[in-house]
């Protein structure tokens, strides 16, 4: 069995690196400046007591280099997000809550899409690739569009379901 | 314990004399006015509601606060009464903070009673009670249906709140306080004006074992009894520490194990027996403390309780020795003094009438007070409902916010 030591094949060293790194659909320029939680903080204007809680709720996610975590832009997009939440209404306690279900649910959906990947294109590409380069190029090729693909898809979902649970609750007068 | 209820009013005394007189009456007969009381007590061994006003405290500050349990007994030694049956009884209800105003404290003009499966009636009045006057008030209309009660907002951010836990974890950590307990509210509101009686109803049914109360607006069912005092007994019941029930017997007894184990919630619970047990052990000759806390389950949460049961050395009211215990480690922190001061800096609700002691009181100075926990505050159309939540040095913010969700829940899915 492979250890955690072992070198990657060159190929899927080259999907680890891409997956460390600005990700594709994601704004270049703004994904190369990471931040602290102090900074991150400041940036989204909110106190940093309430992103540790947010992080340990396993809602925010940070990039980690060498054991320092760190955070980006698209960090602060999405906490401001989560705060025009708050600010419509929603308490936060509730909107915890709610997270913690779709996180539950979601983190074993990525582990099965991530399982998809795994067997019906990385591992494909592998087979019928003529050398290490050769997949390594096609595996980050498959990457930079399924990624951006992948979150449309859920994206669009996910608002078609909500729109029609809110005409299902209209039909029942609220 | 010295008789008073038999002491008529002196020259110098210039509160007028109240008549009580006192009958048995049918328990089913009795039982089925009992939800119609401006005023209720449901306890688990005595049943308790009141109608109309024949006396009335309401301390405004802290020394007519501290003065209300020897103002209450010198009211209740100018009411003429038969003795060697139950007497008149106040309600009461006092605000968490000693400074504060809104506290009320009331003898009913009319009290139905239950206990031991018998039934009474006493009606006092300002003279001698007819035997026309023995009447059993007229049950309560059917209660309404339980009414959807929709959200309204907080008195403050949950944000600002999970911050606040935060501040007080440091002040912890940072030796200034052991442990502090954090209120937040929630505020809800109705089409229709809430049955106040039907919603005590519905609490008792689903909290059995609870002191269910209802005192001038603020109905509730709190798990936790500050002092029950029977001649020269008395009991406490500390509840410390929580978690939620699982969703089958193995979740269930697991989730109870693991909160036995806690160290974080024996951390939240020692306090509070510590600090009732050096209240009651310079007034008792004997007290008895488990060693251990045991597990209270109630329908929502599961607690960790310490049962407190001793033998008064001298007489002291239950009003004297509730105001004595308030506030306990398990409404305002450990030690009292510096948890009361971080409160003030970091909540900012108005508690109101919320932590504060509840119950009921007789001439005697018997009576059963709980901490109005699980509790909200009614006006019309408009509830606000209360959670709070022990910090101790190992509290998470978000988990804190959860519980006191958890809390805030149960509360609104009785109405």
């Amino acid at each position: 069995m492979a250890s955690d030591h072992d070198p990657l094949p060159p190929a899927d060293a080259a999907l680890a690196a891409a997956l460390s790194g600005p990700l594709p659909g994601e704004d270049a320029g703004a994904d190369v400046e990471l931040l602290t939680l102090e900074q991150l903080a400041e940036h989204a204007e909110l106190p940093a007591s309430l992103l540790e809680a947010v992080e340990r709720e396993g809602l925010l996610i940070p990039r980690t280099t060498d054991d320092d975590r760190r955070y980006t832009r698209a960090d602060v997009e999405a906490l401001r997000a989560g705060l025009a939440l708050v600010e419509a209404g929603l308490p936060l306690d509730e909107l915890f809550s709610l997270a913690r279900e779709h996180t539950t649910a979601m983190r074993t959906i990525a582990d099965h899409a991530v399982e998809l990947f795994v067997r019906f294109v990385r591992d494909p590409i592998r087979s019928q690739a003529t050398d290490e380069d050769d997949a390594a190029a096609r595996l980050l090729t498959a990457f930079g569009h399924m990624l951006p693909a992948t979150s449309t898809l859920v994206g669009h979902h996910f608002r078609r379901l909500l729109v029609n649970a809110a005409h299902d609750r209209l039909r029942e007068r609220m | 314990m010295t008789d008073v209820t038999t002491r008529t009013t002196t020259a110098t005394d210039p509160t007028p004399s109240l008549w009580s007189r006192t009958v048995e009456v049918d328990h089913a007969a009795a039982g089925a006015v009992l939800s119609g009381g401006e005023w209720c007590w449901l306890a688990p061994d005595v049943e308790l509601a009141g109608w109309g006003s024949a006396a009335q405290l309401t301390p405004d500050d802290e020394a007519t606060r501290a003065a209300a349990a020897g103002a209450l007994t010198r009211r209740f030694a100018t009411i003429v009464s038969e003795r060697d049956l139950p007497g008149p009884v106040a309600f009461a209800s006092l605000t968490f903070d000693p400074a504060a105003v809104g506290s009320v404290l009331v003898i009913p003009r009319t009290v139905v009673r239950r206990r031991d499966g018998r039934a009474w009636l006493t009606v006092v009045g300002g003279r001698p009670v007819a035997d026309a006057d023995l009447r059993l008030p007229d049950p309560p209309p059917p209660p309404r249906a339980s009414q959807r009660v929709r959200y309204a907002g907080a008195s403050a951010a949950e944000i600002a709140w999970l911050d606040a836990v935060d501040r007080a974890v440091r002040r912890i950590r940072a030796g200034d306080v052991e442990k502090v307990v954090l209120a937040r509210d929630r505020l809800v509101y109705s089409d229709q004006p809430f049955d106040l009686g039907a919603l005590a109803l519905r609490l008792r049914e689903r909290f059995p074992d609870c002191f269910t109360f209802r005192v001038a607006g603020l109905v509730g069912a709190s798990p936790e009894l500050l002092i029950r005092r029977a001649g020269d007994r008395v009991r406490s019941l500390v509840l410390a520490g929580t978690a939620r029930r699982g969703v089958d017997d193995t979740e269930d007894r697991r989730i109870g194990d693991d909160l036995l184990a806690s160290a974080k919630d024996l951390a939240e619970h020692r306090p509070a027996v510590v600090s009732v047990r050096a209240t009651l052990e310079p007034l008792t000759a004997r007290l008895d403390v488990e060693d251990s806390p045991h597990l209270l389950r109630l329908a929502n949460v599961q607690h960790l309780a310490t049962s407190v049961m001793g033998t008064l050395a001298s007489p002291v009211d239950a009003l004297a020795l509730a105001q004595r215990l308030h506030p306990t480690a398990a409404v305002g922190g450990t030690p009292t003094a510096r948890a009361l001061e971080l409160i003030s800096e970091l909540e900012t609700i108005d508690r109101g009438r919320y932590a504060g002691p509840v119950g009921w009181v007789d001439a005697a100075g018997d009576g059963e007070l709980a901490i109005a926990l699980r509790c909200a505050q009614i006006d019309g159309t408009r509830a606000r409902l209360f959670a709070g939540a022990g910090i101790v040095g190992d509290s998470l913010p978000e988990s804190e916010l959860e519980e006191t969700r958890l809390k805030l829940r149960a509360m609104q899915s009785a109405f």
